[in-house]
C-alpha cells in the first residue's frame, strides 16, 4: 500500500471528533487529533430531535475540520455518526444537511459496528504487543454519553456483546424531564439506573468469569496521566488506585476539575458521572484492576478498512466468533445444542461440498452457521410455528460483525428450515434485495436437508459424504441405527434444494 | 497576601524608565547612546501615560493593585506619578539642554531656534515655508462659533494670541505642526545643522495670520487615553470592531499637555481653561517638546565614533552549511537562535525554504507584531502562489500595531490566505510557526517557537531566544494549539508545551512549589527567572512562600516587578536585579533546579496577569543537553553582570551593583556576543577537523 493520508470524523453524542492518518503497508500514524464539543445528545436525548442551531453549529465544525484536512493533502474523508445522531427523529434530515453544505456523507453507526471497531482497535494494539487472551474471557467496556457498549470475549471472539442505554449524557436528560432540572439526587438515581440495565445484562450473558477488563471513553483517556502518569498503549489502573483517585475528585466542582487535575472544560460535565457509572461497572466484573488502552472509535475504523479485512483468516474468525455468540444464545434460550451442532456439521458439509453448486463464498457460510445452530431457537416460545418465532428472535438479537441486513438474512434462513418455502408474500424475505433472496434460498434448502438428518435429534447420522454423478447428487451417511424417520425427512426436505438447483437428490446410508 | 510587601506596579514601571533615563545620564555613554536613551524615555513615557495612567483612572476606587505601602489612594497615586515624572523630566531636559545639545555643537551638530538661527538661512527658511510648509498647515480660529479644536494626541501644536485691529477683544488659533520632520535639515556643506519645525512655523505666523497682529505663541502638545475598549463579546466582527475602535482613539480624553517653559501666563490660562486635561498633569518644558524623534539623529552617517561599537549578528554555524535544507539540519537536532547576538537569517530563511519547498504541504503562524516590510509576509504569500495551505493568526490588538496589523492581514487574506483574527477576549501573544511537510518516511511537523515576534527590525535590537526543533511531541502540541486558536478543537493535553490562559500559572506555581517540597525534604531549591515584568499577585505569594521556605530565587526583571526581595521573613532569599542597556531585554527563561535535573523552560509570558489570564501564551521545555547548558551560561553571563545591572533593594529602588576590589568588569551583553563569536568560530575549527585525511606518516615528513 502507498502511504496516503486519510480523515476520520466521528459525530458522538458530547462532540465531533476527528483524527487524521497517515497510512503505511503495516502501521497507520496520527498527525492531528481535534475534538469539539457539541452538545447533540443534550438535544437528541431530551427533545428528541437535532435542533437547527445544533445542526449549523456542526456544520461549522465539520467544514473546519475539511480545511484542516487539506493542510496534509488528505485524500479522503470517512464520517461516521453514532448514538446521539442514530436516536434522533430527525437524523435523516441531520444527515442531509450535512452532506449539502459540506459534501460529507455520514454513515450512521449501529451499536455493533461502533463496538467492533473499538473491538478492532484492541486487537491492533494486543497483536502489535503479541499479546493474545487465549483461553481467557476478558470484556470490552465503551463509556459514552448515550450508551455503554459491554462486549465480552473468549480469546480473539467475541461472546457476547450488548449495549447499555445509561450513558451520563443521555440519564441527565431523563432525570431532568422528570425533575424538572433539579440535578438534586442525580446521582442516586443513576445508580439505580445502571444497576436495573446491569441485572438484565446478567441474565442474558454468558456466565463466565472475566479476567481482564478493558474500557475505553473520552473521559477516561485521561485517566493513566492523572492517576499513573503512563504513557504505555495499554495502562493498567488497580482497583484500589482507582477508588483512591474516585474518593478523592468525587466531589470537586467543575472548576476544581479544570483546575486541579486539568480536565479539559468541555470534559469537567461528564467526568465524574463517567467515573461513577464506571465504579459500578467494575464492581460487576470483580476484577483487580483494568486497562484503559490508548485507542478511539477512529483508529478502529482506519484499522477495520485498512488493515483487518486484509487478513487471509479473517472469515475463520468470524465464524469462529459466530459460532461461538449462537452457541451462548442458544444456551441462554435453552435449545438442544447437541442437534443445533449435528446440524451446523451437516449442513457445512453439504455447503463445502456442493460449492461448484451454489456458488456461495465464506461470508455466507458464516450466515449458515449461525442460521444452523438457532433454526429451533424459536421453540422456546412454542413449538408450534416455531420457525416463525425464530424468525423474530433471530432478528432481535445482535451478532457482532455483522449488521441489520446481514442478521435478516440469517433470520430468514432459519425460519424456512420447515414448512413453507420462501415467498415474495413473506414480508421479511421480500424486505430482502434479489441478491440476498438467492442467499436465503439457497441456504435454507441446505439447512432444510441439514435439518432433516437429525430430525429425531438423536444425531444418527455420524458423517455424510457427497458424490456427484451427472445430474444427481449422493448423500453418503454413515449412521448408528435405523434412521427411518431422517429418510422419510429427507425425501420431503430435499424438495426446494432439486428446485433451485435442478439435480436430483439421492441418499445412501452405510451403517457403521 | 499582605499588600505592603507589594510594589505599585506604575510606581515600579517608573523606576524602569528612569533606569532607562540613567543610562542617557550615564557619562561613559557615547554621545549618540545618551540621545537614544533620552528618546527611549519620552516615547516609553507617552505609552505609559495613554495606557497605564488611562487605566488607573478607569479603575474602581478600591482596586487593591493599586495600594501598597506607600499609596492608599487612586488619588495619592495619581500624584506621586506626577511627581515623580516631573522630576525625571526635569533631569532629562537638564541633560539634554546642558550636555547634549552643547556636546553636539562641539561635533558640528547645531540645533537653532527662531531667535539664533544665522541670517545666512533665512532664504532657505522662506522658501521652505512658502513653498512646503505653508502648503499643508491648517491654522484653526477659535471664536464663538469655532470650538477649541480636537487635536491629534501626541501631535504638536503651536497656540497663537492675534489682535485684530477693530476688535478689543484678542483672538486665538491653532496651528497642529504637520508631522513630517520634527527638525529641518539647513543646507550646509556637513548638512548637520538643523532647525526646530515649530520654530520655522514661529517665524512666519504673520503670514498666516494677514491683516493681524500677532500678540504671542506657544508649543504644546496633548496626549490622550488610548486604551481601546472594545467590546468584542458583542461584536460581531472582531476587524470592524477594531477599526471601529481605531477611529475612537483618536478622540479619548486628554490625560496629559505638555507646554513650552518660555510661554506666557495668559496663553497657559488659555490652554488650562480650554482643555479638560487629567488634574495637575500639565508639564512645562525646558526644551523642545517631545524628544522621542531624536533616535533619528543618531542615524546620521559619519558619527559613528559617537556610537557604541557594532555589533554585526553572527550567523550560527549550523546555518552556515548550504548543503542540506534547513528542514535536514533540524531534523538532525534542536536548534537555538538568541537574538540580536545571532541573525535573524535563519527565521527568514525557515519561512522561504518552507514557501518554496515543494515537499512542503502547509504553514502555520502566529504573527502579533511585524515591520512594514517584512520578508516573512513577502514569503508567506509566496507559499500561497506556491500552493501551500497557509494558515496566520493576526493579533490585531497588538497595541499601536492595530492599524498596520488590520493592512496587512487584509493583503494576506486577499491573496488566499487563511487568516484569523485573534480570539475574543484574548491576545495572541505566542510566537510559532508549524511547516507541515511530506517527505518519504512520511508527514513531519517542523516547529519554531520563540519568545518574541517575527519583527526583522526588533530582532536586532531585542534580546529574544527561539526554538527550532523537528521533534513529534512539539510538533503536536503546535499543531494543537493551532487548532485550538483557529476553532478547530478543544484543548489536548499538552506533550511538552504549556499554554495561557490554560493552566500557565498552575505550572509556575507547580514548579515553585516543587522547589519548596524538594528544600523541606532536606534538598536544595533554586530558580532563576528572567522575565520583563513580575507582578502577578499570585506567582509573587508564591515566590515569598518559597523563599521563606529556604528556595534561592534570583530574578532579572528587566521592567515593572511588584515583588519586593530582602523583606525579613518575606523575602529574605530573593535577589531581584534588572538589566538595561543597548539591547532590550525582552527574553523570557524560567530555571528550575528540580533536584539536579536543571529544567529551562523559554516563553512568550512574563509573570504579569494580562499574560497568565488574557493572552494565549505558551511556554517550552528546552531537553537537548547542549542547549540546557548554553541557556545556563547566558543566565551566569547576565547574573555576572556588574556594568549594566542594577539591584532592586527593599525601599523599592533600584542600585547599580559596585565592583568589589579588584574583580573584573563584567557586561553581559557584551561579554555574551564575545562568547557567541568564539562559539561560532570554534566550532567552524572543529567543523574543518571532521574532515582529516589519514595520512602516511612518511608523507607527511618535511
Amino acid at each position: 500500500m502507498q502511504k496516503t493520508v486519510v480523515g476520520i470524523i466521528d459525530i458522538g453524542s458530547s462532540s465531533i471528533k476527528m483524527n487524521i492518518y497517515e497510512l503505511f503497508e503495516d502501521h497507520y500514524v496520527i498527525l492531528e487529533s481535534l475534538r469539539q464539543h457539541v452538545r447533540l445528545g443534550n438535544d437528541s436525548f431530551y427533545e428528541g430531535k437535532i435542533s437547527r442551531k445544533t445542526i449549523n453549529e456542526c456544520i461549522a465544525i465539520l467544514n473546519r475540520y475539511k480545511k484542516l484536512c487539506k493542510d496534509y493533502n488528505t485524500k479522503y474523508i470517512k464520517t461516521v455518526a453514532t448514538t446521539a445522531v442514530r436516536e434522533a427523529e430527525n437524523s435523516d434530515i441531520f444527515i442531509d444537511s450535512i452532506y449539502r453544505h459540506t459534501d460529507l456523507e455520514i454513515e450512521l453507526l449501529g451499536v455493533q459496528n461502533e463496538s467492533e471497531y473499538i473491538f478492532s482497535a484492541i486487537m491492533n494494539i494486543l497483536n502489535k504487543k503479541k499479546i493474545t487472551h487465549e483461553n481467557e474471557n476478558w470484556a470490552i467496556v465503551e463509556i459514552s454519553a448515550g450508551n455503554i457498549e459491554i462486549t465480552l470475549l473468549e480469546g480473539n471472539c467475541i461472546l457476547y456483546s450488548r449495549s447499555l442505554p445509561v450513558g451520563f449524557l443521555k440519564i441527565m436528560q431523563i432525570y431532568r424531564k422528570m425533575f424538572e432540572y433539579s440535578e438534586e439526587n442525580f446521582f442516586n438515581f443513576y445508580t439505580v439506573m445502571i444497576t436495573n440495565e446491569l441485572k438484565n445484562f446478567k441474565r442474558s450473558m454468558p456466565i463466565i468469569k472475566i479476567n481482564k477488563l478493558y474500557v475505553v471513553g473520552t473521559e477516561f483517556s485521561l485517566l493513566p496521566l492523572i492517576i499513573n502518569a503512563s504513557e504505555s498503549d495499554l495502562p493498567a489502573i488497580t482497583k484500589l488506585n482507582f477508588n483512591k483517585f474516585y474518593s478523592k475528585i468525587k466531589d470537586y466542582t467543575e472548576e476544581q476539575l479544570f483546575h486541579k487535575i486539568k480536565i479539559s472544560h468541555d470534559l469537567t460535565e461528564s467526568f465524574i458521572p463517567a467515573l461513577h457509572l464506571f465504579t459500578i461497572i467494575f464492581d460487576f466484573f470483580k476484577c483487580n484492576n483494568f486497562i484503559i488502552p490508548k485507542i478511539s472509535l477512529t483508529d478502529g475504523i482506519v484499522n477495520y478498512i485498512y488493515y483487518v479485512q486484509e487478513e487471509k483468516d479473517y472469515y475463520v474468525k468470524l465464524e469462529k466468533q459466530l459460532k461461538i455468540n449462537a452457541i451462548n444464545i442458544g444456551r441462554s434460550l435453552k435449545f438442544d445444542e447437541k442437534h443445533a451442532v449435528k446440524v451446523m456439521d451437516i449442513a457445512v458439509k453439504l455447503f463445502n461440498e456442493t460449492r461448484e453448486i451454489h456458488r456461495l463464498g465464506e461470508l455466507e457460510k458464516c450466515y449458515l452457521i449461525v442460521a444452523s445452530l438457532l433454526h429451533d431457537i424459536g421453540s422456546s416460545i412454542s413449538y408450534r410455528s416455531h420457525h416463525k418465532h425464530t424468525l423474530y428472535i433471530i432478528k432481535a438479537l445482535n451478532f457482532f460483525s455483522l449488521n441489520s441486513n446481514q442478521i435478516n438474512i440469517i433470520a430468514n434462513i432459519a425460519r424456512y428450515h420447515r414448512k413453507s418455502s420462501p415467498k415474495n408474500s413473506h414480508p421479511d424475505y421480500t424486505a430482502l434485495s434479489l441478491h440476498d433472496k438467492m442467499i436465503v434460498l439457497k441456504l435454507s434448502s441446505i439447512l432444510r436437508i441439514a435439518d432433516s438428518l437429525d430430525n429425531t435429534h438423536l444425531q444418527l447420522i455420524n458423517e455424510i459424504n457427497i458424490e456427484t454423478a451427472g445430474n444427481y447428487l449422493l448423500i453418503i451417511s454413515s449412521v448408528k441405527d435405523n434412521y427411518l424417520s431422517e429418510f422419510f425427512s429427507f425425501e420431503y426436505k430435499k424438495q426446494l434444494f432439486e428446485e433451485i438447483f435442478g439435480l436430483h437428490l439421492e441418499i445412501k446410508k452405510v451403517i457403521k | 497576601m499582605n499588600n505592603k510587601n507589594i510594589f505599585n506596579r506604575e510606581l515600579s514601571w517608573i523606576e524602569f524608565n528612569y533606569r532607562v533615563l540613567e543610562e542617557a545620564l550615564d557619562e561613559k555613554q557615547p554621545l549618540f547612546e545618551k540621545i537614544k536613551f533620552l528618546s527611549i524615555f519620552s516615547s516609553n513615557l507617552d505609552e505609559f501615560i495613554m495606557i497605564r495612567v488611562a487605566r488607573i483612572l478607569k479603575s474602581p476606587e478600591n482596586d487593591y493593585s493599586i495600594i501598597d505601602k506607600t499609596i492608599n489612594s487612586l488619588e495619592a497615586l495619581l500624584k506621586t506619578i506626577k511627581n515623580k515624572i516631573s522630576s525625571h523630566i526635569e533631569m532629562q531636559y537638564k541633560c539634554f539642554n546642558n550636555e547634549i545639545l552643547p556636546k553636539l555643537e562641539k561635533t558640528g551638530i547645531i540645533f537653532y531656534n527662531k531667535n539664533n538661527l544665522p541670517k545666512e538661512y533665512l532664504n532657505f527658511i522662506n522658501d521652505f515655508f512658502i513653498k512646503k510648509l505653508f502648503l499643508i498647515i491648517t491654522p484653526m480660529a477659535i471664536d464663538k462659533s469655532r470650538p477649541f479644536p480636537s487635536l491629534l494626541s501626541k501631535s504638536l501644536n503651536i497656540l497663537v494670541k492675534l489682535k485684530d485691529a477693530k476688535k478689543e477683544e484678542p483672538l486665538y488659533a491653532v496651528i497642529p505642526v504637520p508631522s513630517i520632520e520634527r527638525f529641518i535639515q539647513l543646507p550646509d556643506k556637513a548638512n548637520t545643522k538643523f532647525i526646530y519645525i515649530e520654530d520655522i512655523m514661529k517665524m512666519f505666523l504673520h503670514e498666516v495670520f494677514k491683516g493681524y497682529q500677532i500678540v504671542d505663541s506657544c508649543t504644546f502638545r496633548i496626549t490622550r487615553d488610548a486604551e481601546l475598549t472594545i467590546e468584542e463579546e458583542d461584536a460581531a466582527d472582531i476587524l470592524s470592531a477594531i477599526e471601529d475602535q481605531l477611529k475612537q482613539r483618536a478622540r479619548g480624553n486628554v490625560l496629559r499637555v505638555e507646554i513650552e517653559k518660555e510661554a506666557n501666563r495668559d496663553l497657559i490660562n488659555y490652554l488650562n481653561e480650554k482643555i479638560d486635561y487629567l488634574k495637575d498633569y500639565f508639564f512645562s518644558i525646558d526644551g523642545p517638546l517631545d524628544l522621542s524623534p531624536f533616535i533619528k539623529l543618531t542615524n546620521l552617517k559619519g558619527y559613528e565614533n559617537l556610537k557604541n561599537e557594532p555589533f554585526d549578528p553572527v550567523t550560527p554555524i549550523w546555518f552556515q552549511d548550504k548543503k542540506r535544507t534547513i528542514f535536514d539540519i533540524i531534523k538532525e537536532k534542536d536548534r537555538l537562535l538568541h537574538l540580536p547576538f545571532e541573525s535573524f537569517e535563519p527565521v527568514v530563511k525557515f519561512i522561504e525554504a518552507a514557501s518554496s519547498d515543494p515537499k512542503v504541504l502547509a504553514i502555520k503562524m502566529t504573527l502579533y507584531r511585524t515591520s512594514g516590510h517584512s520578508p516573512i509576509i513577502k514569503a508567506l504569500k509566496n507559499a500561497i502562489e506556491n500552493k501551500k495551505q497557509v494558515t496566520v493568526l493576526v493579533e490585531l490588538k497588538a497595541r499601536f500595531d492595530e492599524e498596520r496589523n488590520i493592512t496587512w492581514a487584509k493583503l494576506l487574506e486577499e491573496a488566499g490566505c487563511h487568516v484569523v483574527y485573534g480570539l475574543v477576549g484574548l491576545k495572541i501573544h505566542c510566537k510559532m510557526t508549524l511547516v507541515v511537510r511530506d517527505e518519504e518516511d512520511g508527514i513531519k511537523q517542523y516547529v519554531h517557537l520563540s519568545t518574541g515576534n517575527y519583527n526583522d527590525n526588533t530582532a536586532k535590537l531585542y534580546t529574544d531566544i527561539s526554538l527550532f526543533t523537528a521533534k513529534q511531541s512539539f510538533g503536536r502540541d503546535v499543531s494543537a494549539i493551532f487548532n485550538l486558536l483557529t476553532g478547530y478543537s478543544e484543548p489536548p493535553r499538552w506533550n511538552k508545551l504549556v499554554c495561557a490562559p490554560l493552566d500557565l500559572r498552575t505550572f509556575f506555581i507547580e514548579r515553585i512549589e516543587i522547589e519548596i517540597k524538594n528544600v523541606k525534604n532536606g534538598g536544595k531549591g533554586k530558580i532563576i527567572a528572567k522575565l520583563n515584568s513580575l507582578i502577578d499577585p499570585k506567582i509573587i505569594e508564591t515566590l515569598y512562600n518559597a523563599s521563606k521556605s529556604g528556595v534561592e530565587i534570583i530574578l532579572i526583571v528587566r521592567g515593572m516587578c511588584s515583588l519586593i526581595p530582602d523583606i525579613k521573613e518575606v523575602s529574605e532569599n530573593i535577589k531581584v536585579i534588572s538589566i538595561v542597556d543597548r539591547f532590550l531585554e525582552h527574553s523570557r527563561i524560567y530555571y528550575f533546579y528540580n533536584s539536579g535535573e536543571e529544567d529551562i523552560f523559554l516563553a512568550s509570558a512574563d509573570w504579569m496577569e494580562r499574560n497568565l489570564d488574557s493572552r494565549v501564551e505558551t511556554l517550552f521545555p528546552i531537553d537537548d543537553t547542549e542547549l540546557k547548558s548554553e541557556l545556563i551560561l547566558y543566565l551566569k553571563y547576565l547574573l555576572d553582570d556588574n556594568q549594566k545591572s542594577r539591584i532592586l533593594k527593599n525601599n523599592c529602588e533600584y542600585e547599580k551593583i559596585k565592583i568589589k576590589g579588584n574583580a573584573k568588569k563584567a557586561h553581559a551583553q557584551i561579554d555574551y556576543y564575545k562568547h557567541i563569536l568564539e562559539k561560532n568560530k570554534i566550532r567552524s575549527d572543529t567543523n574543518h577537523s571532521l574532515f582529516i585525511p589519514e595520512m602516511n606518516p612518511e608523507e607527511e615528513k618535511i
